[in-house]
């Protein structure tokens, strides 16, 4: 595997992330392998913002933290992304603006400039020296400069003058001829998709037959909530923006009952908002399917930035005891067909289903295969209903035929413990079947878990992983003999059969969070002792950070 | 077709959900409202167990939070009529976020509140339209707050329908919530009701002495005209107003949605979906 890092970096406003897209995607389309991610603060203008682009031979999903070229945009940026520099990495500024010295970074830095401002001036258009940057990389990687053509003409389709200077722009940032010597990687002609997890997701909810989605904005949630309403018109579905998140997780809920797919998108305080709309969904036993998109906490914590702190909260989620069912996506493929699938888990337990993204997985790009889409997924066991029809009948399996309103029978659903019929009763021995029968659901959704994925469980040191750390996890382990994994996707209901084989192993556990929740979960699941390294600074876990602490810990 | 439910009700002897329950099946019936096409939508307390003895569909759901279920079952099914019903605390207290939002999405709504000025269920504290200095139960010294005027913070954000009616006369019930029921948007309905438990001050006699009719008071009474029905909706302490007290005729939220208003149906079950132009797009 050879792979190469490009960071883009400068303030938030100044076109990084349209530049950074064109970047990722013509690489792309040339046939190499991407994985990007982004740093930036929570703010709209200034500040810092740094795309990263990993270019690889093969798929890979995560990011290296130490970048092999920055085109930096400016001064200070640069001298926050310092940690990040090692001797082969190469420093892009405009030759034209003040930079970073060698006092000033403490280091000999290898720097390349060009006066990109001047040459965009030239070319036409002044604002297009992230073009000229961007011709520069294209070259640089022996892009096809048709591929970055077209894409300018997409973004600025219409407007003829904007087009033609960027496009001069461009070639002459191919011109450039930057003498740098990048690794030989592979470009193929590939079947691959470049996908976000907010893409992931957006895409699976609209396979799934998802027709009513509401919300309130929460970073890093809200980007499913716009991807869907993007798409509103041409699936016919009904996007509404609440006017808090108790309401979006009540509207869900009304919309589930009234027979349609719904889903309800936010981040970990507006989780928080939606606790007693959790355990309604449960009690009157509505689907009810909702994506929370992790970022670092307490409270309003760090809004762009990555965690997985909220799985303990999520597994317990609303007031009481009910059966759930949650999911972690390691990729954005897998973000589709959980997504997908946490519909269909929900319609056919009546239950709620819970997605647990992190900024890291909706804001990264990564090549991924085609998503599987299963059609069987589209079942919603929902019934006509008749004469003798009883919403909450006591079944085998726990769960009861579920009609619509606006059918042949009535339907009756309440909050309060209720009879068969769903009329408020305060008959003990009925609420004791109640618990019961909802309970019963269970036994049904661990059968419809698959494994975790598995790998060299022959290793005396078992890494145990969940979510979006596979790809740091599996780049670490599959470069060495002595390290095996198990990673989780579906993250609740645990089958506690893993119990017999990882018994005996050194397992730990790597999360993006202080006190190893999956560690706990696991633990309280299935009896098995695990411990735990957690990284809570922000970041995303890597390979390179997970040696390094595995070895301060002393564990390798 | 009878919409009561033969059941003894969990109410006070003399609440005045009893009337309220009479008049509303009443109106129901006498409007011949389809039963399989009627859904009702509620909080919770006294008022929200109305649905339990009504013989109806119903999603007796949250605290305050009828109108975002009541809102997305009529965006699903808009063949559906939907009425939210809930007491004073429950929908201008804990819901009151949603009463202000619901005003301004105009859904197709009727909103039932039964207003009897205090919170019943929890057994005597003010509510959000208690008048100041009355004693309650947690406020013993007397509550110090301005109460909410319903009808007023309703006409001020343009409302579709906003009425007001009283328990003790069924004809004055059937035709003010009739006509809500069939108005197309939001329609706002405070209903004056006496708790004799927990509320001494506005009794049935309270209510019987001041409300009055505006229509009835003044033949000429335009209910579209703002500025009148909203200085009407000021009046309380001597006289208080009830009846249609402002319309406006507007575009609902179905009418104005651009996936809507086409009459797309949302609650389809779907058994092919097609999803593989979308992903080349990520090619």
């Amino acid at each position: 595997m050879r792979d190469y890092v490009i960071a883009l970096s400068g303030e938030a406003g100044q076109g990084l992330n349209t530049i950074g897209d064109m970047l990722a995607l013509s690489l792309f389309r040339n046939g190499y392998c991407i994985f990007t991610d982004k740093s930036y603060h929570s703010r709209i203008r200034g500040g810092e913002y740094i795309y990263r682009i990993r270019v690889s031979d093969t798929p890979l999903f995560s990011m290296r933290q130490e970048f092999d070229l920055i085109v930096s945009l400016s001064k200070s940026t640069t001298l926050s992304q310092l940690e990040y520099f090692d001797h082969k990495t190469t420093l892009i500024f405009d030759s034209d603006s003040e930079h970073v010295t060698t006092e000033e970074a403490g280091f000999e830095m290898n720097v390349m400039n060009f006066p990109f401002k001047t040459i965009a001036k030239e070319a036409g258009e002044p604002r297009a020296q992230n073009v000229v940057a961007l011709g520069a990389i294209l070259a640089l990687f022996k892009v096809k400069m048709e591929i970055p053509s077209q894409l300018i003409e997409e973004v600025f389709s219409g407007k003829d003058e904007v087009i033609k200077s960027n496009l001069e722009a461009l070639e002459r940032g191919y011109n450039l001829e930057l003498s740098l010597e990048i690794p030989e990687i592979d470009a193929n002609e590939h079947n691959y998709y470049l996908v976000n997890g907010t893409e992931g997701t957006g895409l699976g909810a609209i396979a799934a037959g998802c027709r009513f989605l509401a919300a309130y904005p929460m970073t890093p949630g809200t980007g499913v909530m716009n991807f869907l309403a993007s798409r509103a018109e041409k699936y016919g579905i009904v996007v509404e923006q609440a006017e808090d998140e108790i309401a979006a997780v009540n509207m869900v809920i009304g919309g589930s009952f009234a027979g349609a797919r719904s889903l309800v998108t936010t981040s970990g305080g507006g989780f928080a908002l939606m606790q007693e709309g959790i355990s309604l969904a449960a009690m009157t036993e509505t689907p009810l399917v909702m994506v929370d998109a992790q970022r670092p906490a307490p409270a309003t914590g760090l809004p762009t930035r990555t965690a997985q702190e909220d799985l303990l909260f999520v597994v317990h989620a609303g007031h009481g005891e009910f059966p759930k069912y949650v999911v972690a996506p390691r990729t954005p493929k897998d973000a589709f067909e959980l997504t997908e699938k946490a519909f269909y888990i929900a319609d056919k337990y009546q239950i709620p289903a819970i997605i647990l993204l992190t900024e890291s997985l909706v804001d990264s790009s990564a090549t991924v295969e085609a998503p599987i889409h299963k059609e069987e997924f589209l079942q919603r066991f929902v019934v006509e209903g008749g004469d003798q029809y009883r919403r909450f009948e006591i079944t085998e399996n726990g769960v009861s035929p579920r009609a619509i309103p606006g059918g042949k029978a009535p339907v009756r659903v309440d909050s309060d413990e209720h009879d068969e019929e769903g009329y408020i009763t305060e008959n003990l021995e009925i609420r004791k079947m109640m618990v019961q029968k909802r309970m019963k659901k269970m036994e049904g959704l661990l059968g419809e878990l698959t494994a975790p994925a598995k790998f060299n469980l022959d290793a005396p040191l078992i890494l145990i992983g969940w979510g979006d750390s596979w790809g740091a996890i599996d780049e670490f382990a599959t470069g060495r003999n002595d390290v095996g994994y198990v990673h989780y996707t579906e993250v609740f209901p645990i089958d506690p059969s893993i119990k017999q084989e990882l018994e005996g192993k050194r397992l730990v556990s790597v999360e993006g969070n202080f006190t190893g929740q999956f560690a706990s979960l696991l633990r309280s699941e299935t009896g098995l002792n695990v411990e735990h390294i957690g990284r809570y600074d922000g970041r995303p876990v890597s390979a390179n950070w997970i040696e390094k602490t595995l070895q301060e810990e002393g564990i390798i | 077709m009878s919409f009561l439910r033969e059941v003894d009700p969990a109410w006070c002897p003399g609440c005045g959900n009893f009337p309220l329950r009479m008049n509303l099946a009443s109106t129901l019936e006498e409007m011949g409202v389809d039963k399989s096409r009627l859904v009702m939508v509620t909080g919770i307390g006294q008022a929200a167990k109305m649905p339990h003895y009504l013989d109806l569909s119903f999603f007796n759901g949250l605290h305050g939070r009828s109108l975002p279920v009541a809102f997305a079952i009529k965006a699903v099914n808009p063949e559906l009529t939907v009425i939210a019903e809930s007491g004073d605390g429950d929908m201008y207290g804990e819901g009151g976020n949603h009463f202000i939002h619901g005003i301004r999405r105009n859904f197709d709504v009727t909103v039932l509140i039964h207003d009897n000025q205090i919170y019943g269920l929890t057994k005597g504290q003010g509510s959000p339209t208690t008048r100041k200095g009355q004693k309650t139960s947690a406020q013993l010294q007397g509550v110090i707050n301005e109460p909410l005027n319903p009808l007023s913070l309703a006409i001020a954000m343009d409302a579709s329908f906003v009425g007001r009616t009283f328990i003790g006369d069924k004809d004055h019930f059937n035709k003010v919530v009739s006509a809500a029921i069939n108005h197309k948007g939001f329609s706002v309905v405070d209903i004056m009701q006496p708790c004799v438990t927990f509320n001494k001050v506005n009794t049935f006699k309270y209510y019987k002495e001041k409300l009055y009719d505006v229509s009835e008071a003044d033949s000429s009474y335009d209910p579209t005209d703002k500025a009148n029905a909203f200085k009407r909706a000021l009046e309380w302490d001597d006289k208080i107003p009830m009846g249609i007290l402002f319309l406006n005729d507007k575009p609902t939220y179905h009418e104005l949605h651009p996936v809507l208003k086409n009459g797309v149906v949302l609650a389809k079950e779907e058994t092919e979906i097609d999803i593989s132009a979308e992903l080349k797009a990520f090619r």
